[in-house]
């Protein structure tokens, strides 16, 4: 009787079997293309070729040996921190208003911090542009931080939104019964309950910044990113240097993807612990 | 000390709050007893300065707090749900109050093992909110709403989540506490219990209006009306008119039985109702020819502390009785005699509002 049970545990329906098949290639033709640069940029050959004749590190020294792309490295980082840092604090302030209150048009609002992403990418910069060109700040640094902000708010409001409605108000309330002021209770009691979530969705924000083509194509001038220096170079002539460098954004996008994904994890699981007194 | 003028809060065109006086003497503890929908957390909410009211005054300590904010009113607010601060240790919860005040150091930490003590929790001062049971949790709540000493300590539904054994604990606990403390008062629940408890005064809160105020005791024997008194415990309500002659009072019921009254408070052929506790009332056996009001047993329900009967005494007409002899003294159709002393007696005048609220009518 128990060995009947075992045995039928492990056969599997016709159907079960097609979907595990299914979903392996499909993981596979989304991560092979990336993967594959991950080899090529060790390669020895001077030519894209797979698999690579021999190992080397020449890409990479090429890369870094390289003021160019250093100048467009410095300027991404620069980019992407300033950009994430006001959109966090913009998007933030934004999501603890929303989900405060509730009026006629409530929706509308969040649509507007959210049409950013919806919007066609190619369409915020046509538009950013011309608007851009007559207020001069065209092809300056700060207006390229302008756009990549307006670009990330919404992924900033639609990962802390649902954590500000599902704030406890009452905590807010008892930090106010107990003499706090509306700043006290939003540096010692909101943003360090909200932390994790808050590092999340900048560090979320950051990479999207980090890897915008398109709004930076229209916006950069004289400006390098580093995927606008990439695109350039692809442009010209396939330099596997590129390989290098994009090696080097699946690692920095992985490494900021699995800590999002751990902190995403801690919250979830923190927050049935804080509910237990209810 | 708290002075409750004329209050009244209306969201939209639903008043949850009308006219309400109220006054806390130095000290006191106070509870605001309702059921759910009666405004009794708007009251609070109005008192803590949440809710801006739509009318009327209050002061704390002689000083007319309205449009003062919550965080000015020196209030220590313990919430039903506690309410602690989960990133947060029990000393840095119970500290928190101390800090926005700008204490020393020194003084914090003084004043947080004081008041840790005071709720038996020293030894948890470095555990984690998520760490401790219910109960702690609730303790630690309420150390932080007194340890800056506030003017007055508001209560939300305090025992409301725990369960019922370490509620009476803690009830017990929290008022030799706040006697110690001095500290005025003021609770809301829904549990009648909870507030014979821990009351100095209640406050019987219906439709946002004040039924009753007073002692435990007075509101439990001389309710004001059949709302109170059917919601502060069970009672049994014989319809009748009052019958005065020769100074003398006699209460005919309606299903003819006269009952010999004195001090009723109704006037001559004044309708009203007689309320006698189910706990007042003595069962005797038929046979054993005692004087009182015959009548049928119909039910009971073993309870425990005490057997509860249910007493047919006429035609539609059923009588609650709570006895609490170890044996179970009658059984389903024997026969019985009611009586009880007459200092219980208790008249309500005939109250048309009552009978709108019919829901209250004595059940089994």
């Amino acid at each position: 009787m128990k060995k009947r049970q075992t045995k039928r545990k492990r056969k599997f329906h016709p159907w079960q079997i097609f979907l595990s098949i299914f979903s392996v290639a499909v993981v596979l033709f989304l991560f092979l293309p990336i993967v594959i640069v991950i080899p090529m940029s060790f390669s020895s050959a001077s030519s894209l070729q797979f698999p690579p004749p021999g190992f080397s590190l020449r890409w990479y020294e090429s890369f870094f040996g390289n003021a160019a792309w250093m100048e467009a490295a410095k300027t991404s980082f620069i980019v992407s921190t300033s950009a994430s840092i006001i959109a966090l604090i913009l998007g933030g302030f934004a999501s603890y208003g929303l989900a405060k209150s509730d009026f006629r048009g409530k929706n509308l609002i969040l649509g507007n911090f959210i049409a950013p992403m919806i919007i066609p990418t190619i369409i915020t910069g046509v538009a950013l542009y011309i608007v851009f060109a007559q207020i001069g700040i065209l092809g300056s640094l700060p207006g390229l931080i302008l756009g990549h902000t307006l670009l990330i708010v919404p992924y900033i409001v639609l990962i802390t939104l649902p954590m500000f409605e599902s704030f406890d108000k009452r905590i807010e309330l008892a930090a106010r019964s107990l003499g706090a002021n509306w700043l006290m209770i939003v540096r010692r009691i909101i943003v360090p309950i909200i932390f994790p979530s808050l590092l999340a969705s900048w560090l979320f924000a950051f990479i999207i910044s980090f890897d915008e083509l398109i709004v930076t194509i229209f916006l950069a001038g004289a400006y390098n990113t580093l995927p606008k220096k990439m695109f350039n170079e692809l442009v010209l002539q396939i330099n596997p240097t590129i390989t290098a460098i994009s090696t080097l954004l699946i690692a920095l996008t992985a490494v900021f993807m699995i800590i999002v994904a751990f902190i995403m994890n801690k919250i979830a699981k923190s927050g049935t612990k804080i509910n237990i007194g209810k | 000390m708290i002075e409750i003028k004329n209050l009244s809060k209306h969201f939209g065109d639903v008043a949850a709050v009308q006219n309400v006086d109220l006054s806390v003497d130095e000290g006191e503890f106070v509870t605001i007893l309702g059921p759910s929908g009666s405004g009794k957390t708007t009251l609070l909410t109005l008192i803590a300065g949440f809710e801006d009211p739509t009318s009327g005054e209050i002061f704390i300590n002689g000083k007319n707090v309205n449009g003062l904010p919550t965080n000015k009113r020196n209030i220590g607010l313990v919430f039903q749900s506690y309410a602690l601060f989960p990133h947060m240790t029990v000393f840095e919860n119970v500290a928190f109050p101390l800090s926005v005040r700008r204490f020393s150091k020194e003084k914090i930490r003084t004043k947080v093992s004081e008041a840790l003590e005071k709720v038996r929790l020293e030894a948890f001062s470095h555990r984690r909110i998520h760490e401790l049971s219910g109960g702690q949790q609730q303790r630690v709540a309420l150390a932080r709403a007194f340890v800056f000493e506030p003017s007055i300590l508001l209560l939300d539904e305090p025992m409301a989540a725990l369960d019922r054994k370490l509620r009476q604990e803690l009830q017990i606990e929290l008022r030799e506490l706040q006697r110690s403390l001095e500290i005025t008062t003021i609770a809301v629940t829904h549990d009648q219990e909870e507030a014979l408890t821990m009351s100095d005064r209640i406050l019987i809160l219906n439709h946002g209006s004040i039924e009753q105020y007073g002692k435990p005791q007075e509101l439990y024997r001389q309710p004001a009306n059949k709302f109170v008194a059917s919601f502060l415990g069970s009672g049994n309500f014989f319809e009748g008119e009052m019958k005065i002659e020769n100074g003398s009072e006699r209460f005919i019921c309606r299903n003819g039985e006269i009952i010999e009254c004195s001090g009723s408070g109704l006037a001559n052929h004044e309708k009203g109702l007689l309320m006698i506790r189910p706990e007042y009332i003595q069962l005797n056996s038929k046979r054993a020819n005692a004087a009182g009001i015959p009548g049928v047993i119909k039910s009971f329900i073993y309870l425990g502390s005490s057997t509860r009967y249910l007493v047919e005494i006429s035609d539609n007409e059923q009588v609650l009785v709570t006895d609490s002899s170890y044996d179970i003294r009658f059984q389903e159709g024997d026969e019985v005699v009611l009586s009880w002393d007459p200092k219980v007696n208790w008249f309500l005048k005939d109250n048309e509002e009552d009978k709108k609220d019919g829901i209250y009518e004595n059940a089994i």
